[in-house]
């Protein structure tokens, strides 16, 4: 069953288009990841889906039912981690996890149990007493996700959960998740760590300027691009006339030269690897290293994106942090 | 929602802000104000001023005068009466001036060769209250040897006769023609619990800050907290009551707690009725609600202007109730009796004019009608915020 | 330089400090010298609030009611208790007067009978030092009444009147004390008075706020990456300090210059000269204790709260609000261990000369350097906390 339908949604803020004929389908138990540079629309997206925004057109169910800013039994089944830090500074750690829960859930007793499992869960048992400020910004974030995930909704939204995090935090709060999906939650993801929506997302959505742009699993999504497989090859010394050759190579997208390293891009196809090889033997260059690699979800998150920056222009994306 | 309420006062009272200036302020204006007028209170009644002689022949010849000035420094009759003089002597006429330019003495009074009295008063304080009431004084003796003069030219023959000289004397220096001070207020007056109420109309408007911040907290796009709580399974009109009723708490409390200090250490009596006082402080603080929900909900305001709304909205109401000294309170009358729609639109002053009329008056009418004002404006603050939050719902960034 | 550049530029966003803390209370502090209205050269008596109700309608009491009216200001009020209760409450005036009907007749037949007058009734205000003259001045003009109506025992009501309005005109020479210079004009004190509040909580406020940011954890190690030796910081740091100090008390100097330019032309410059003197001293507290401030790294909104809670202290025990002569001797045991009292003791002397000698300047500027003392004592637990800060990072 879908636990999220969004169809044709449309949302402008004046003259911009915010979301365009926006459609988007999240199936019980996944982790959904959407991606999408900064002002694409992500932010906006799960505003209106959690009823937070009105918006101009189309509909939104969750868990099968139209969702409406009332739906207050729709809501009791959602968590959110917005991508600002959205806490009290002026309560503990314990306290700021109980105050959003007890949106949700009146029972004391059962909040309790709760408070403690959502502490447990990010880790900050040694810190409950601790108020916000005196927090490293690890800590932070983890407590911002207690703070939305303590109630155990089955749907949670995830805003950009690991900006400015470290490594051990972040693989923390990665496994955190997907802990929570095999406890049976389903989850949509936004962040711009390719190597995290990778690592945890079992379905994928690209969005631009308020579109999708292109959906599916890592490897469908690596598929839809004209790159294949990256070849790089070290060599000591590499004459101008060798790399013109593996330029002119059929297979070949790109080819530079910088470093004493050789990076030729080809491209969708069986490997090309001999074939650069061959040319390299032809002008006497021996290669030190040679090794190919699969295109990243970043070359095409790139590639469907296009190499402009970014983040002019209105949006609802506001920069991460504070 | 209760544990709403409980959350929303225990993060408001962990702010220094709120703690500082809507539970710590009022209390140290108290003291200051205690300590200000401690002096001031004890000397109010039992005041002495202090006038310069120039003790010279003139001085000694002026018997009269001289025994009458005398009875008043030392007088004979009670023992624990404050006099109204205290001589200080000087032996010539630049001698007292010395002494009244250093401010030793507050005027002094030199009789020249020919008989006349002078007071010699300092440029710098010229036209004291203490300087006219040793004038009237004097007055009072020089005018009284003049009608005793007219009245021998106007009755030579009666005038002959001592015994009638000595009754004139007597009954002019006499106290037959008294006054009787009414008093017709529940006690005595003071400048001072003036200050004191207005120091409640100051907190009700300062402690509109905490609802503000606690309404913005609840609210969609006003903070990050407040979109977050919108997403959660409460609704926003219950998240909006738990604010209110924990900024009513608080902010009643607050002032509960400036009026129990007024009551038990500053001994501000409220004219014996401060079982009342909490009907007043229960107005105030919804006013003080309903201004923060106000205040809160205007559109397009960022968080340092409401701020910066409601710190400018404190000075500029409590100054027509008389907080900022004798000079407020000046403006504070003239308004009163010039414009009084304004006064009656004033929270501040309405809450220092319940206390008053607590205090002050036999009747409780008039405090009824200030705490009726009261709800009338929180009802009319309230239903402007209301307006302005129902425009603004679900739209956000 | 370029530090301070930064702090200038930094302290120049919070222009709106300058304008509440500085022009405001300027504002402030003009509008209580005004409310002891111009300073005349010639004595006049003091005239205070009065009300008359005369519910006697009689010779006598009209008499009275215009002598009184003579010395005093009227107010208007109703002869209804709620009215009065107002009145007296709220202080509309320093003293009422209600002459009950039948006074006049009965004042005569007491007079003439020797018998005590019926009492006059009053409400007094708690301004009561004015509400005593009046009594006095009221029980002056009635007891003159009585004895006149006692010793001309045929004369009528109209003609005693007569007799006692015709003495009126006596009284004692009132003489203003002849100077060979004024001193400072009183108003321009109580400004200068007020100017306490901007020098010492001004300063303060807009030092802790404006440099905030140079004092945050992150731009302190920015700028120690940096090739600013930390001597020239903390140099450049003082200088922008300096230069708010010198922007508000110039500011203040200027406003109540242009306030009071002409009460101040007839005063020796001197004098003037010298007030700027104490108000520059003054501000030096003002910067050491917003020095002090911006050391201990206190949270922005807390430097409003400290500045303006110490600036009203301050004031107060400098005697600002209520005269340092109607203080307790506790209090002013107290008031010695602030700056406000010297500076404000010399202020007063500046009033009181009557001549620029030698001897005044001494003391005037002795007073002065036991505030910049305070400013050294202030400014120097400011390096201190400020070294130990640094010796703890």
């Amino acid at each position: 069953m879908a636990i999220v339908s969004v169809r044709q949604l449309v949302k402008r803020y004046g003259d911009l288009v915010a979301l365009d004929h926006f459609d988007l389908t999240v199936e019980r138990g996944e982790v959904f990841g959407l991606l999408g540079p900064n002002g694409c629309g992500k932010t906006t997206a799960i505003n209106c889906m959690l009823s937070l925004l009105t918006y101009d057109k189309g509909t939104i169910e969750l868990f099968g039912e139209p969702m409406g800013p009332a739906r207050y039994d729709l809501k009791r089944r959602i968590g959110i981690v917005p991508q600002q830090v959205a806490v009290f500074n002026e309560l503990t750690v314990e306290e700021n996890i109980d105050a959003f829960c007890s949106l949700y859930v009146a029972d004391r007793t059962r909040r309790r149990t709760l408070v403690d499992r959502a502490i447990a869960f990010v880790g900050l048992g040694d810190f409950r007493r601790f108020r916000p400020q005196k927090l490293s910004g690890g800590l932070l974030r983890r407590l911002n996700i207690a703070c939305g995930i303590a109630h155990e909704p089955e749907l949670i939204f995830f805003d950009e959960p690991t900006v400015a995090v470290d490594p051990q935090s972040r693989n923390a709060i990665l496994s955190g998740i997907l802990a929570l999906v095999d406890a049976g939650a389903t989850v949509v993801y936004t962040s711009h760590y390719m190597e995290e929506v990778e690592q945890i997302c079992g379905r994928i959505m690209i969005m631009d300027r308020g579109r999708a742009v292109a959906e599916g699993t890592v490897g469908e999504l690596k598929g839809m691009i004209g790159i294949g497989e990256k070849i790089v090859v070290e060599v000591t010394d590499l004459p101008e006339a060798a790399l013109d050759a593996v330029r002119y190579l059929p297979a070949t997208v790109s080819a530079s030269y910088r470093g004493r390293e050789l990076h030729v891009a080809c491209a969708q196809g069986e490997s090309h690897l001999a074939a650069v090889l061959e040319v390299l033997a032809s002008f006497g260059v021996a290669p030190v290293r040679v090794y190919s690699e699969p295109p990243t979800l970043n070359d095409v998150f790139l590639e469907i994106t296009g190499n402009e920056l970014r983040d002019h222009g209105a949006g609802d994306e506001r920069p991460a942090g504070r | 929602m209760l544990t709403q309420i409980y959350y929303n006062i225990r993060m408001t009272l962990r702010s220094t802000g709120v703690v500082i200036w809507c539970f710590a302020f009022p209390l140290i204006m108290a003291t200051i104000f205690m300590t200000m007028f401690a002096g001031m209170q004890s000397n109010q009644s039992t005041h002495t001023i202090k006038l310069g002689v120039v003790e010279d022949t003139g001085w000694q010849d002026a018997t009269g005068l001289r025994t009458l000035l005398e009875e008043l420094a030392y007088p004979s009759d009670a023992e624990d009466e404050v006099p109204l003089l205290a001589l200080t002597g000087y032996a010539d006429r630049a001698a007292a001036e010395a002494g009244v330019r250093a401010g030793a003495v507050d005027t002094a009074l030199v009789i020249d060769a020919n008989g006349t009295e002078h007071l010699l008063v300092a440029p710098s304080d010229a036209g004291s209250t203490d300087q006219a009431i040793v004038q009237t004084i004097l007055d009072r003796y020089l005018q009284g040897e003049e009608l005793a003069g007219a009245l021998a030219k106007h009755d030579p023959a009666a005038r002959a006769n001592a015994e009638a000289r000595a009754a004139l004397a007597e009954n002019l220096s006499g106290e037959q023609a008294a006054t009787a001070e009414l008093s017709v207020l529940r006690e005595p007056p003071s400048e001072l619990s003036r200050f004191y109420y207005a120091l409640l109309g100051y907190s009700c408007i300062m402690c509109s800050t905490i609802a503000q911040t606690l309404i913005d907290r609840t609210r969609i796009a006003a903070t990050p907290e407040g979109s977050r709580r919108q997403v959660g399974a409460l609704s926003p009109a219950r998240q909006l009551a738990a604010a209110l009723v924990a900024s009513w708490l608080i902010v009643m409390t607050s002032m509960m707690l400036a009026v129990a200090y007024f009551y038990v250490v500053a001994g501000i009596s409220f004219g014996g009725r401060v079982w009342l006082t909490p009907v007043a402080c229960g107005a105030c603080a919804l006013v003080s609600c309903a201004l923060g929900a106000f205040v809160g909900a205007l559109p397009g305001t960022q968080a340092g202007v409401k701020d910066a709304l409601i710190t400018i909205a404190t000075l500029a109401l409590s100054l027509p109730a008389g907080l900022f000294g004798t000079p407020a309170l000046e403006v504070a009358n003239w308004l009163s009796q010039h414009m009084p729609l304004a006064q009656l639109l004033n929270p501040a002053v309405q809450a220092t004019e319940a206390m008053l009329s607590l205090t002050f008056y036999d009747s409780l009418a008039p405090f009824a009608s200030a705490c009726g004002a009261l709800l009338a404006i929180a009802a009319l603050l309230g239903a402007g915020a209301l307006i302005f939050m129902r425009r603004q719902r679900y739209v956000c960034a | 330089m370029s530090v301070l550049k930064i702090a200038v530029r930094l302290v120049a966003e919070h222009r709106v400090l300058f304008a509440v803390y500085v022009l405001l209370f300027s504002v402030v502090g003009s509008f209580a010298a005004g409310s002891l209205g111009p300073v005349s050269t010639t004595y006049e008596a003091v005239r205070p609030g009065v009300a008359i109700i005369d519910r006697d309608e009689s010779a006598v009491s009209r008499a009275l009611a215009s002598h009184i009216a003579a010395v005093s200001e009227l107010v208007e009020i109703e002869d209804s208790t709620r009215a009065l209760q107002e009145a007296a409450a709220k202080n509309y005036a320093d003293y009422v007067l209600v002459i009950p009907a039948g006074y006049g007749e009965e004042l005569v037949a007491a007079a003439r009978a020797g018998l005590d007058a019926p009492d006059l009734e009053c409400v007094v205000s708690y301004t009561s030092a004015n509400g005593s003259l009046m009594d006095e001045r009221v029980r002056g003009y009635a007891q003159e009444l009585y004895a006149i109506a006692a010793a001309s025992p045929a004369a009528h009501a109209e003609d005693l009147v007569k007799l006692v309005d015709a003495s009126q005109d006596t009284g004692v020479a009132v003489e203003i004390i002849d100077t060979e210079t004024p001193g400072l004009p009183v108003t321009y004190l109580v400004y200068c008075q007020f100017a306490l509040y901007a020098l010492f909580g001004g300063v303060a406020a807009i030092v802790g706020i404006g440099l905030a940011d140079l004092r945050t954890p992150e731009v302190r190690q920015r700028i120690g990456a940096t090739p600013v030796p930390s001597a020239a910081f903390d140099t450049q740091i003082a200088g922008a300090i300096a230069l708010c100090g010198i922007a508000v008390w110039s500011i203040n100097a200027v406003v109540g210059i242009a306030l009071y330019a002409d009460e101040l032309a007839c005063v020796p410059v001197a004098l003037t000269a010298l007030m700027l003197v104490i108000l520059f001293a003054l501000m030096l507290v003002g910067m050491a204790f917003g020095f002090l401030i911006w050391q201990l790294g206190v949270r922005r909104e807390l430097v409003h709260a400290i500045a303006n809670i110490s600036a009203i202290i301050i004031s107060f025990l400098a005697g600002t609000w209520v005269p340092l002569a109607n203080m307790s001797a506790e209090v002013l045991a107290v008031a010695r261990f602030a700056p406000g009292l010297w500076a404000v003791s010399a202020m007063e002397m500046l009033v009181r000369a009557t001549s620029v000698t030698g001897e005044l300047v001494t003391s005037v500027l002795g007073h002065a350097g036991i505030v910049v003392l305070f400013a050294l004592a202030i400014a120097a637990a400011g390096l201190a906390v400020g070294r130990a800060r640094r010796a703890i990072a």
